[in-house]
């Protein structure tokens, strides 16, 4: 049975790439164009993955376990079926999780060092401390 | 999500994705097998959108911004190709190294390859069809000289003598002597039963397989002609070498005589023929030599053994002197 672990030390750091790819396929799965447009969205258009960057960290990501190229085809009324979709595994979600509460924990150093403010969207929810 | 294309694409956008399509050579061609067409097929979106955004503009940005990427992925791709291979050898070597000494590799090669080598050298000759051998011979006296005992000591020396046994010769391989061995023994019948599942076969595919199974050569300095029949059946090989004998005889005994054409001419017509050995089922096949090969099984199996084992041994002495050296420096 496989455990999981959620103590960034347990796993290694990730790079930029593989982290950004693992985050936008947190919500579900997706083909590699989503995965991009997710990435430039969620970076505010400041990262834009090529063709090559993408498809290189994706083989880096299955090699590794991290994700799987999903079954399901999507219906070709909607969408191109030659598409290929892809989606986290408990690995790739673990890993993902361990990286952001590593980004986490730099974070509030820089806080603690006064390097940097609270954010305030959380501080408005009362998130992090 | 996805923008499915409503209207057709744009020279440009065309033209850029054939373009990528081309540049995509630059990748390993594993690399480029699995996720070439995925990689084209992101482009040409990335294409329209930049297209949308900005026409020429958008899509001039975008090639800059995608060309530098390929580059540096590409030259990536290959070294972790390379590294991959570099890791499969590596392992290779560890396979290699391991329990250490190269006396121990050379045993274990050299008892696999030669137990393979001698087992499958067996295999084979067990599995080979036997061959039966038949063998007449007859003797040939020439004209104009007295008889000579086939025993003596080289009575047919004389250099006159031996266009008779080289036409002689043609004449026991010729279609008239065969055909009439053919019909003699119904072989158009019985090797139709045998080969064909009993359709009778003509007599030029007779002709041809029985040509192929007859050896026929003269005895050097004895006035002998072998003839050699060849056949899975030992009683039909005998009957195949004296079925040629019978009709080589009866052919002889109706050839013109000298100077009246045909065969017979000067010095190359037998005064007689006589049958020296009649030919008797053999008890044992000719073929496959079953002996033989399994002795030359063993020597080649010993030979390559000793060359791969040692190969190897040698292979695994220099990785293991590199590993240490390695364990020293680092």
């Amino acid at each position: 049975m496989a455990t999981t672990h959620t103590e960034p030390q347990e796993t290694p750091p990730l790079t930029p790439a593989v982290f950004h790819v693992l985050l936008a396929l947190a919500d579900g799965e997706r083909h590699g164009y989503a995965i991009m447009r997710e990435v430039a969205e969620s970076t505010g258009g400041r990262i834009k993955m090529g063709p090559g960057t993408l498809y290189g960290t994706i083989k880096r990501l299955l090699e590794a376990r991290m994700i799987v190229e999903s079954d399901e085809r999507p219906d070709p009324d909607l969408d191109d079926e030659r598409r290929r979709y892809y989606r986290l595994t408990a690995l790739g979600q673990q890993a993902a999780r361990a990286e952001a509460l590593r980004y986490a924990e730099m974070a509030e150093v820089a806080r603690r060092k006064r390097l940097i403010g609270k954010p305030a969207r959380a501080a408005q929810a009362g998130g992090l401390s | 999500m996805t923008p499915a294309p409503t209207q057709p694409d744009s020279k440009a956008v065309a033209l850029s994705g054939r373009l990528f399509q081309r540049l995509l050579a630059a990748y390993p061609k594993a690399h480029r097998r699995e996720y070439g067409p995925a990689m084209a097929q992101l482009f040409r979106d990335q294409c329209r959108d930049a297209w949308r955004a900005g026409r020429g503009w958008g899509l001039t940005w975008l090639w800059l911004r995608v060309l530098p990427d390929l580059v540096k992925t590409s030259v990536v791709e290959h070294l972790s190709t390379l590294k991959e291979r570099i890791t499969m050898l590596e392992r290779l070597g560890m396979l290699l190294r391991p329990r250490s000494a190269p006396w121990l590799v050379f045993s274990g090669v050299f008892i696999l390859e030669f137990c393979f080598v001698v087992a499958t050298t067996t295999l084979i000759t067990f599995i080979m069809p036997e061959s039966y051998a038949g063998t007449s011979k007859i003797l040939l006296r020439p004209q104009a000289a007295p008889a000579p005992r086939y025993t003596e000591a080289k009575p047919f020396a004389s250099a006159d003598d031996s266009p008779l046994i080289q036409s002689q010769l043609e004449v026991v391989k010729s279609d008239a002597v065969l055909n009439k061995v053919i019909e003699e023994l119904d072989l158009n019948n019985a090797w139709g039963r045998k080969l064909l599942n009993g359709e009778r076969l003509s007599t030029p595919e007779t002709l041809a397989i029985l040509k192929h199974n007859l050896v026929m050569r003269p005895l050097r300095n004895t006035g002998l002609i072998e003839i050699r029949a060849f056949s899975d059946n030992p009683v039909e090989a005998s009957d195949l070498a004296n079925a040629v004998v019978r009709s080589y005889c009866a052919h002889g005994s109706r050839m013109p005589a000298a100077g009246t054409g045909g065969l017979a001419l000067p010095g190359v017509r037998p005064a007689s023929i006589q049958t020296i050995q009649t030919a008797v089922p053999g008890p044992r096949p000719v073929r496959p030599n079953k002996p033989l090969n399994i002795v030359l099984g063993i020597v080649g199996g010993l030979l390559l053994a000793s060359v791969i084992g040692g190969g190897l041994a040698g292979l695994a002495a220099c990785l293991g002197r590199k590993a240490r050296a390695a364990g020293t420096h680092g």
